[in-house]
């Protein structure tokens, strides 16, 4: 998609640009390589009209891109993107701030010839207020001088903390909107850009690395080779997790002791979780997730989100338990407290039934094999209806 | 009885001089309302199913569901294929539906776990309806007795954490029967209808001549289900009498 532009190409190379610009881009036509790119929103850019001249000149669209998709083994904090939404630009998260994860994103500039393309991170950079010296509002992140080519590809690669610390200290406690900037100008201290465009055009960039508070009051329930995990404290917008000691499909060994209850019926834990570090106020790791990556069934969502069944247990096995909350930009908090369960076999109503005596089931007549059929019962209400609708016809 | 007595407080209401003029009411006969041939209810009631009544001692549907009866709610539709003075006699079929939620038990000890277990059921009924309201076209009594008999065929299915449940088979092997059957029956009822025309006849004339919606009713019945198997043993039994209210269109 092409935004045209009107803009003076005479007051663009009046204003001139210097060559020490080209020392600072960063072009980087092949970053892409080393970069697994996992999803790839167009973004549109919004280019304001500047002046009348006649003359043309034009930004084409630029992709925005999200990097660094493989999740690294090394890094326990990842939480791989699970709770994001692919078709949403969401934010940035303490650990992207702290990694500095890529953003990528790919501008066309069409006869700026001799300007220089800002790139600035900032609430409203449009504003030369907001883009004065102190960067405080403002700051900028990029200079690309602008050659004489008709069309130019800027591919730029920017630093998650490049975008999020406008500050410039380190990534804690940071709560803001921000956008990425694109202004074309003839130099930094220019009132008025020669064109201008923000991306995402949708929403801010929210960065947020407070990590949201972890799920309260947890509690468990056993099943056969399952367990109900409950807890409290759901907030709209957030996501939740479920953590094992040990994890569902581990060899186990059977609990020495029979599992005991407290005065409310929770289970007793009878020792320290087998994972080392699985404790309540621990830091995540997402190693602990009950379920895989690709597994949904245990990722419980939203406000009504307070429990979770966790299956493929053994049974005889104390499992430990915590609940992490996760809020939109992918912050996990902190463990939950800890809660036991031991699965155990238990008897379904119908096991109850058939072992007291009882002699139903077996399928639905006709269906399964064996089963059997009033033939009378059944013959009376097929001619019943065939009768109504003979009549009904008439 | 709180219906009983609420029954009895409905017809002396009604029975006493109404808001409705006799003119307001001569929408009831022919000449002023559109042909009617059907009838549509919606109903629901309590439903707490006497499958224990096979077992010499044990109760497992008391153990695992509870005492307190569950929400039977059910539609129906009757075709009205004949009309006489004193009333109308149709043929209907409705089904239901019927859900048991409670916790199986750890094997051994007893004890509840939090593994939920339910059994579903889905009754199926095809019905003889008669209905007498003659009073209500005669004398403008807002009245209407009625009542049904038919067969019934329930069909159920239990589930445990993992889906359909299933238990072992007579020969020990694991799991050979599966928790799903229907068990055959009978089912009568009787009831009252109250007219709702009565209380707002100029919504009533609307509505007839807008939708065809002849006449509209609140009921109160008591249902007498035997769901036996007709003879057949080896069934789950399903069998209650309880009580029905809902709303009826006729149309």
């Amino acid at each position: 998609m092409a935004t045209a532009l009107d803009s003076p190409a005479k007051l663009a190379r009046a204003r001139g640009a210097t060559c020490g610009d080209l020392a600072e881009r960063r072009l980087a036509p092949h970053l892409l390589a080393g970069f697994g790119v996992r999803w790839v929103l167009p973004i549109a850019l919004l280019a304001a009209p500047l002046s009348a001249s006649g003359q043309a000149l034009s930004v084409d669209s630029t992709e925005f891109r999200r990097a660094n998709d493989d999740i690294d083994p090394e890094d326990t904090q990842q939480t791989e993107g699970d709770p994001r939404r692919v078709d949403e630009v969401d934010g940035i998260n303490l650990n992207e701030c702290e990694r500095s994860e890529n953003w990528h994103y790919e501008v066309t500039t069409s006869g700026y010839s001799g300007n220089t393309l800002f790139v600035y991170t900032g609430s409203n950079c449009s504003d030369q207020a907001s883009r004065d010296s102190t960067g405080e509002d403002c700051k900028v992140i990029e200079r690309i001088t602008l050659g004489t080519n008709s069309s130019e590809l800027h591919e730029i690669d920017l630093g998650a903390n490049e975008i999020a610390n406008i500050d410039g200290e380190d990534c804690e406690a940071l709560d803001d909107n921000l956008r990425v900037w694109f202004l074309v100008l003839s130099a930094e201290g220019d009132e008025t850009p020669i064109a201008s465009a923000s991306s995402p055009t949708a929403s801010d960039i929210r960065v947020l690395t407070v990590p949201p508070a972890a799920p309260s009051n947890l509690t468990t329930g056993a099943g056969e080779s399952r367990a109900e995990v409950d807890w409290e404290g759901a907030v709209e917008g957030e996501h939740y997790y479920v953590a094992c000691s040990p994890q569902p499909g581990a060899q186990v060994s059977p609990s020495a002791t029979e599992p005991t209850a407290d005065a409310e019926g929770q289970e007793v834990c009878s020792g320290a979780a087998p994972t080392t570090g699985f404790e309540a106020g621990a830091t995540f790791d997402r190693r602990w997730r009950c379920d895989q990556p690709s597994d949904e069934t245990l990722f419980a969502d939203g406000l009504a989100a307070q429990s979770a069944t966790v299956d493929g247990l053994e049974n005889e096995a104390q499992y430990h338990f915590a609940a992490v909350a996760v809020d939109d930009v992918g912050n996990p908090s902190v463990l939950s407290e800890i809660a036991c369960a031991t699965p155990r076999p238990v008897e379904d109503f119908f096991e109850a039934y058939r072992r007291a005596g009882g002699r139903g089931g077996g399928g639905i007549c006709g269906v399964t094999p064996g089963a059997r059929a009033p033939d009378g019962a059944a013959a009376a209400i097929v001619l019943g209806l065939a009768a109504l609708l003979s009549r009904r016809r008439r | 009885m709180k219906p009983l007595a609420t029954l009895v407080a409905l017809v002396a209401l009604v029975l006493a001089p109404g808001p409705a003029a006799a003119d307001d009411m001569r929408f009831l006969e022919d000449d002023y309302r559109s042909p009617q041939n059907f009838a549509f209810e919606l109903r629901l009631g309590p439903y707490y199913p006497a499958v224990d009544d096979e077992l010499a001692t044990a109760e497992p549907f008391r153990e695992t569901f509870g005492d307190n009866s569950r929400l039977r709610i059910g539609l129906e539709f009757d075709w009205q294929f004949l009309s006489t003075p004193v009333g109308s006699l149709g043929v209907g079929v409705a089904a239901g539906l019927m859900r048991f939620v409670g916790n199986s038990r750890f094997e051994g000890s007893g004890e509840r776990s939090s593994e939920e277990t339910t059994l579903n059921v889905f009754p199926i009924v095809a019905s003889v309806v008669a209905r007498l309201d003659f009073a209500m076209r005669e004398w403008q009594v807002p009245l209407v007795l009625y009542g049904k008999a038919g067969v019934a065929d329930y069909l159920w299915f239990v589930e445990d954490g993992s889906g359909k449940a299933h238990a072992d088979g007579p020969s020990g092997r694991p799991d050979a029967v599966i928790g799903q059957e229907d068990t055959f029956g009978v089912e009568l009822a009787s009831g009252i209808a109250f007219l709702l025309d009565f209380l707002e006849p100029g919504a009533a004339r609307k509505l007839d001549a807008d939708s065809g919606v002849n006449h509209s009713y609140l009921f109160l019945e008591v249902l007498v289900a035997s769901i036996d198997g007709l003879g057949e043993r080896d069934v789950m039994i399903f069998s209650d009498t309880t009580w029905n209210t809902g709303l009826l269109l006729e149309f």
